[in-house]
């Protein structure tokens, strides 16, 4: 798995085309062309070119990032912690939002409140992260004047960007969670708990949400993942220096190295979340916890 | 005259209720054909070209003679270039879905009823696409490429075929023992016979719902790569590159942010609602 995807990330940072071209600019000969490739080690067959790749991936060595001429891994480590306190944020906004609002929209199925409630989610699903971004910054910052519109500080920066990132992982959480839930509810366990005269407020934490609970974790964990992605949209517009904008910088300057190291180090990031929600299913299963093996 | 087999009529309650539920629908596909009219006519519905400059007439608020939403930084009608970006978002969103379903279609139906080295294959293959960020992945894509509608396509449908496979193979895996598939071996039905007229017409229904959500992700992208700057390059009209290209006014012309901003959201809703819809009405129990 691992060795997949080291080389679909050495393939595609090549493809994003020549660092070469992009640092001789227009007034280079081919001389220095030819000289620039060399000093990069691009005029080696691809397959050095990976071989050297893979083994400094294995001694931790990412290469040397070409645009900030630092190594690269350490360059995406220092805006790891910004990209991670945003994600972080959004996902817990969006569990804290989405799940007992699910939960709440289940019970009251059929109702006014869970009518209203379904409507607001696909509302939150169907907004683009971009437009509801641009929006809430005309809203909230150009004619309110609560919030500051970029950069990174205490928590009035962390709001907006936060909040646009977390609206769409939020609807998709509670809606799940209210499916989740409704189907639960069906379910003969729960019937048997009401007949043995078990109260409601009972059955629900106890019966209904613990089992409720598994694919909304595994949706939790995925969407880590999908907040990897909007947090190239949510800090480009905000200006949150984490790893999304050093990213698009990477790109626009062919930085082989650093997209390399971005890429690989949001795979093993990715891969490590849903190890850990696998874990965690232990803890919420006890099923789980003992079949082991498989 | 009323045949005495008819069901009796449901109460008004619950044809009201029912009439409720599929109001939205109903709503949705409205807007998606008007939606796709507009995009098909719009040299004849807009008032200008959407890509006619005219300095003269900057930055015009909405209900200016001529101009009845407004003009961007450039003088360009925004009525007419929201029209016109109907054209590129449905476009790429519609072939992307098109293309991408042929493919994860014709792949989940493969992986599904032969299992093995096919199933796998597909399987890995999803995994690695899928633990990628895939905006960052399309902005690699499309910046070695050069931003192009055909090559926005490419990037994804790559993406996309994926989640029709696996949804397709699922079904396919739950169909393969079933009776009426096994029937159809025993008559002496042939590979393609039974998958093309037994399995396929009852995966074609989950492929349709897919296809609708699907659609809408697609649009989003495009709209989102073209906010970056990196999808549809200028002067052609793009909702998301409108927002890109009056970023920088947002402050003194919200017209020319907030019309495309709404025409995209309309759009999303509509396919989004649409799909949940068709879901609900093949199995309400289906998780997709």
């Amino acid at each position: 798995m691992l060795v997949a995807v080291s080389i679909a990330v050495f393939v595609v940072a090549r493809l994003s085309g020549d660092p070469a071209a992009l640092m001789v600019g227009d007034t280079g000969t081919v001389a220095d062309l030819a000289r620039v490739r060399h000093l990069l080690g691009l005029d080696r067959p691809l397959t050095v070119q990976y071989g050297i790749f893979l083994a400094g991936v294995l001694h931790g060595d990412l290469g040397q990032s070409i645009f900030y001429a630092e190594p690269a891994l350490p360059l995406v480590l220092a805006r790891l912690p910004a990209t991670a306190e945003l994600a972080v944020t959004a996902l817990a906004v969006a569990l804290a939002v989405g799940v007992p609002g699910g939960v709440f929209a289940a019970l009251n199925r059929g109702r006014l409140g869970d009518w209203g409630f379904v409507a607001v989610a696909v509302l939150g699903q169907s907004v683009p992260g971009f437009v509801l971004g641009v929006l809430s910054v005309m809203l909230f910052v150009l004619d309110l004047h609560w919030l500051p519109a970029a950069g990174i500080g205490g928590w009035q920066h962390l709001c907006l960007p936060a909040l646009t990132l977390a609206a769409f992982s939020c609807a998709k959480i509670a809606r799940l969670t209210r499916t989740s839930v409704l189907d639960t509810l069906s379910r003969d366990y729960v019937r048997t708990a009401y007949a043995k005269g078990a109260a409601p407020r009972r059955v629900v934490w106890r019966h209904v949400f613990r089992n409720a609970a598994l694919p909304v974790m595994t949706m939790a964990g995925l969407e880590l993942g999908q907040l990897l992605s909007g947090v190239v949209i949510t800090e480009t517009i905000f200006g949150w220096p984490g790893v999304g904008l050093l990213s698009i910088d990477a790109i626009n300057h062919r930085d082989y190295p650093l997209i390399q190291a971005v890429a690989l180090s949001v795979a093993v990031i990715f891969v490590v979340v849903n190890l850990v929600v696998d874990l965690a299913y232990g803890f919420v299963d006890p099923r789980i916890r003992y079949a082991g093996g498989a | 005259m009323e045949s005495a087999a008819a069901p009796a009529p449901a109460p008004a309650r619950a044809r009201l209720a029912k009439a409720l539920r599929n109001l939205p629908a109903l709503v949705a596909a409205l807007l998606l054909v008007g939606a796709v009219a507009l995009a098909i006519f719009a040299p004849f519905v807009a008032p200008h070209a959407p890509d006619a400059v005219n300095l003269a007439r900057r930055l015009l608020p909405p209900g200016a003679a001529g101009d009845p939403l407004g003009t961007d930084p450039l003088g360009r009608d925004v009525l007419s270039r929201v029209l016109f970006g109907a054209r590129i978002s449905l476009l790429v969103g519609g072939v992307t879905m098109l293309v991408a379903g042929l493919i994860g279609t014709c792949a989940g139906l493969l992986a599904g009823y032969f299992p093995g080295a096919v199933d796998d294959i597909l399987m890995r293959l999803g995994d690695i696409v899928l633990s990628f960020p895939f905006l960052l992945l399309a902005l690699i894509v499309v910046a070695a490429l050069g931003p192009s509608v055909r090559n926005l396509i490419i990037v994804l449908v790559l993406r996309s075929w994926i989640t029709y496979g696996r949804v397709v193979r699922s079904q396919v895996v739950e169909m393969r023992e079933v009776e009426f598939v096994e029937a159809a071996r025993a008559l002496g039905a042939g590979h393609v016979r039974i998958l093309l007229k037994h399995v396929l017409p009852r995966v074609a229904g989950v492929a349709v719902v897919v296809a609708s959500f699907n659609m809408a992700e697609a649009i989003v992208y495009e709209a989102s790569l073209s906010f970056l700057g990196a999808g549809v390059p200028p002067p052609t009209a793009t909702w998301g590159g409108m927002l890109h290209d009056n970023l920088l006014y947002i402050a003194t012309a919200w017209w020319t942010i907030v019309f495309p901003a709404a025409a995209l959201t309309l759009v999303i809703l509509a396919l989004n609602v649409l799909g949940d819809w068709i879901r609900d009405a093949l199995d309400p129990n289906l998780r997709l």
